[in-house]
């Protein structure tokens, strides 16, 4: 919630909030291939890369990277290149 | 029974002539359909391939659209090169770099996904009766999965 200083700067923090990029779950790809995914594309170790892709299959989802939006968008990209679901929205205020 | 070797420089693709042809038939199948796919708007591109082709973004059509509108042919590119790619090693050696096995793995991928599609895969699927007329594409199904985690077993250094 923007305060009364936020508005008088012009500042908006709609702006500033990171985004995030989700991977989501489906029946098909195999657990093996999204953890390598996750290694290949982000660096991750095996232990974080295989933490995340549990999260994605035990809890549906997983957020896998964030920064700026123009960062969000090559990581999705890139993910959609590999067949990973993924998608990217603004991280809650 | 493997489906890669190590050798000095990478790996070797160990497939019979039955598996690889196998495998040829179905990268081809995908490799034709996505020519088709490159220059078809998303929303005219047939159910079981829009798999390859998912939102951007979530819970917001409109950016949606302007996602697909700006990616749609590069990611069918991207898809098909790796396809073809994958059947010029599989038609003229075996000998894969770690490279070209990566693209390999990505390519044995994108078709499982297609087929996953179509026979509508999901967490709970047991195995197939015999008598499912789509016993023959689960098979199929099957063996990508064999020849996808063999790959990945592969590039990670693990046993072969």
């Amino acid at each position: 919630m923007s305060t009364v200083t936020d508005i008088e700067r012009g500042s908006d923090t709609t702006l500033d909030r990171p985004w995030i990029v989700i991977v989501w779950n489906d029946p098909i790809n195999l657990m093996a291939y999204v953890t390598w995914v996750f290694q290949k594309l982000f660096g991750y170790s095996v232990e974080k890369a295989t933490a995340l892709m549990l999260d994605v299959h035990e809890k549906g989802r997983a957020v896998v990277s964030n920064g700026t939006r123009e960062r969000a968008e090559v990581d999705v990209q890139r993910l959609h290149e590999h067949g990973l679901w993924a998608t990217m929205q603004q991280e809650d205020a | 029974m493997t489906a890669f070797e190590r050798t000095a420089t990478g790996h070797r693709c160990v497939l019979d002539e039955q598996l690889r042809s196998a495998l040829l038939t179905v990268l081809g199948e995908l490799r034709d359909e996505l020519e088709k796919a490159k220059t078809t708007p998303y929303d005219a591109v047939p159910a079981h391939l829009r798999r390859l082709f998912p939102a951007g973004y979530h819970a917001n059509a409109e950016q949606n659209a302007e996602y697909r509108r700006l990616t749609h042919d590069e990611l069918a590119d991207t898809h098909q090169r790796a396809i073809i790619e994958s059947i010029e090693l599989l038609e003229r050696r075996t000998e894969l770099s770690a490279d070209e096995l990566d693209r390999f793995v990505r390519a044995v991928n994108a078709t499982r996904l297609v087929v996953g599609t179509i026979l509508d895969v999901s967490e709970d699927d047991a195995e197939p009766a015999a008598n499912d007329p789509m016993v023959d594409l689960w098979e199929i199904y099957d063996f990508l999965g064999w020849v996808l985690y063999q790959g990945l077993t592969a590039l990670s250094g693990g046993p072969e």
